[in-house]
């Protein structure tokens, strides 16, 4: 007797999920356990220390070191992440990565793939599961250090925003309308980032309606406008509650100003302009070559990369004119976009740029956005420019799988906080042996402070 | 209607920026004060308030140094000594360790300044910082030729 299995997209797609978690657990079960970061030392300690959790969440001054983001929600989910990390410790076991985040990769890959072919059913479904292996394996994914996942929910808020977008644009329905609006709530209230996007898609939408109201049906340019809206209406609300239902929340339950100086004191420049664009192309070379070298050589294989792709476009689409002139438009923006948020990221807070940064997790948003662009090119295009993105995609992942293997998993080892991480071992040894001694080693203090805390308030809360 | 929706489109995309310059225009200019009710309680003690109201940040060693600077100058020898206990004896700063010996250098404690710069070297290779060691070595460089004068007399 014949079984037959109906092939579904839901089906597929928590196939594709499983896959990429069993993925990014065998990487993280070869890292044992993983690193404490310098800052995540101080959230261990900030988020059990034994408040109300409205209290601990809405915290910038410990949470942030003062630097006020209003991203409050992240905070919520970072607690999260210490509470389980505590609950491991105190089961000895060391297990430093977030929790959230790999769970938030698991919904990224979900919506990436199940949607995908949903709406897209003309690229074939080993490309759809390709993508999502290259996304989950790309460095700016893969680190999962218990820090902060504030990124990784900006990130699940812009795939939800793409795919509720095109849905709405497409049929309006009730649901996704609905999905979209939540999208972008979580990109908006989750980071900086999440708003300054918020905003980019917002005007993006609003070039796409001047294009769809000379080319397309009235009903589309409707949908659309409800895109445009709701987006505008949440870039408001994000402004709203930056200036002020933040703050008010903060003065309530912590009984303190917040302080706007991170957010109000820096200034774009051209070297600013020249490091986003070195940021942007640099990752981009990193995603699809795993090189993590010198940031120049990085952005100039990124470059010819998007000069490729675009010759690609241009042979290729020309013939289309509304499908050429849509996505041509599309990437543009989309490529101005990350520039300004590049250039933006580099002036307040040049660090990023740094060999052990610059490859990580500030760039997940770049590469939602370049994956998103690459699915609509390869899902209107020709077989030809499939097998392109094939091939890249392919390349990316086994690239990646070396170096994982060969252990340069990493970019450039941590130059700042070199004496901190040398006494990372140590400390491990200390959480998982209530036995070890760990006087007899130099540990850096702030180590030190950390082991007193795990002994007297989570060890003793058993 | 297709002039409706362009003007519309072109209306939300002018006023992106401009909502984005109102934002930052309408943020408090100056920094609120730190809130000292807060640093006192801190249980893991990186910050610390000085009763004059004053807040250093415990965990940054220049904020260390400047404070025992600040109390050394005032003729405060007691306190001065106690901030630079704090970033050299518990935080291990190599660069407070260093101005520790500095200030006994200059009071001509040369022991305890030899004690001092060769504790920073110590952490200093640790954290293999050249040009801090750079600035050790001719420190102690200074103290050795000193010995060796007063040998010569």
């Amino acid at each position: 007797m014949k079984i037959h299995f109906k092939r579904t997209n839901f089906g597929a797609a928590l196939l594709a999920v499983f896959l990429c978690m069993m993925i990014q657990l065998l990487i993280l079960t070869g890292r044992d356990g993983g690193e404490l970061h310098f800052e995540s030392l101080f959230f261990f300690m900030n988020y059990l220390d034994g408040r109300n959790l409205f209290a601990q969440v809405m915290d910038p001054f410990r949470n942030d070191w003062g630097l006020y983001q209003a991203r409050e929600l992240s905070y919520l989910f970072d607690v999260l992440d210490t509470r389980f990390v505590a609950f491991l410790l105190k089961k000895h076991i060391v297990w430093f990565h977030s929790l959230c985040s790999l769970l938030l990769c698991g919904v990224m890959v979900f919506i990436q793939h199940y949607y995908t072919r949903k709406f897209f059913p003309k690229i074939p479904g080993m490309l759809v599961t390709l993508i999502s292996v290259f996304f989950v394996l790309s460095m700016a994914v893969t680190g999962l250090n218990y820090f902060r996942c504030a990124k990784y929910l900006t990130a699940t808020g812009l795939w939800g925003t793409f795919f509720a977008a095109y849905a709405c644009c497409r049929w309006g329905n009730t649901r996704s309308r609905i999905a979209l609006i939540l999208s972008l709530f979580l990109m908006c209230l989750s980071d900086r980032q999440g708003f300054f996007f918020t905003a980019a898609f917002c005007g993006t939408m609003a070039v796409v309606m001047v294009w769809q109201s000379r080319c397309r049906s009235l009903l589309v340019v409707r949908r659309s406008r409800f895109v445009v809206l709701s987006a505008f209406a949440v870039m408001v609300f994000g402004i709203i509650n930056n200036l002020y239902l933040t703050p008010a929340l903060v003065k309530f339950l912590n009984g303190y100003e917040v302080d706007f100086a991170y957010q109000r004191d820096f200034q774009l420049s051209f070297a600013s302009i020249r490091s986003g664009f070195l940021f942007l192309m640099g990752n981009g070379g990193n995603w699809f070559s795993s090189f993590t070298g010198d940031i120049r050589i990085a952005s100039l294989t990124g470059s010819l990369l998007l000069g490729g792709l675009g010759i690609e476009l241009y042979c290729r689409y020309r013939k289309c004119e509304n499908s050429w002139l849509y996505l041509s438009l599309l990437w543009l923006c989309a490529l101005g976009a990350m520039l300004i948020c590049g250039s933006a990221m580099t002036a307040r807070h040049p660090m990023i740029m740094l060999a052990d940064v610059v490859y990580g997790t500030y760039a997940i948003n770049f590469l939602v956005i370049t994956l998103f662009l690459l699915t609509l090119t390869a899902a209107g295009g020709k077989e030809r420019f499939r097998k392109v993105l094939l091939t890249l995609v392919s390349a990316g992942i086994l690239l990646r799988m070396g170096t994982e293997y060969l252990g340069e998993r990493f970019a450039p080892e941590s130059q700042s906080f070199k004496g901190y991480y040398s006494g990372q071992h140590v400390l491990k040894e200390a959480l998982r042996d209530p036995a070890f001694d760990e006087t007899r080693y130099l540990l850096p203090h702030r180590m030190e402070l950390f082991l007193k805390f795990y002994r007297e308030q989570v060890l003793k809360k058993q | 209607m297709r002039t409706v929706n362009t003007w519309f489109a072109a209306a939300v995309i002018c006023a992106i920026p401009v909502l984005m310059l109102l934002q930052q225009h309408l943020m408090p200019r100056s920094s609120p004060e730190k809130p000292l009710h807060l640093l006192r309680k801190m249980d893991h003690k990186l910050v610390l308030a000085t009763e004059d109201g004053r807040v250093f940040n415990r965990a940054n060693a220049k904020h260390i140094a400047y404070a025992a600077a600040v109390y050394a100058a005032q003729g405060k020898h007691d306190i001065a000594q106690k901030w630079f206990l704090l970033g050299a004896a518990e935080f291990r700063y190599p660069s407070v360790m260093l101005f520790y010996g500095d200030y006994h250098f200059y009071h001509k404690r040369y022991q305890a300044a030899r004690h001092w710069y060769d504790l920073a070297k110590y952490h200093a290779q640790r954290d293999r910082q050249g040009q801090f060691l750079r600035f050790i070595n001719e420190r102690t460089d200074a103290l050795d030729s000193l010995e060796k004068q007063k040998v010569k007399k």
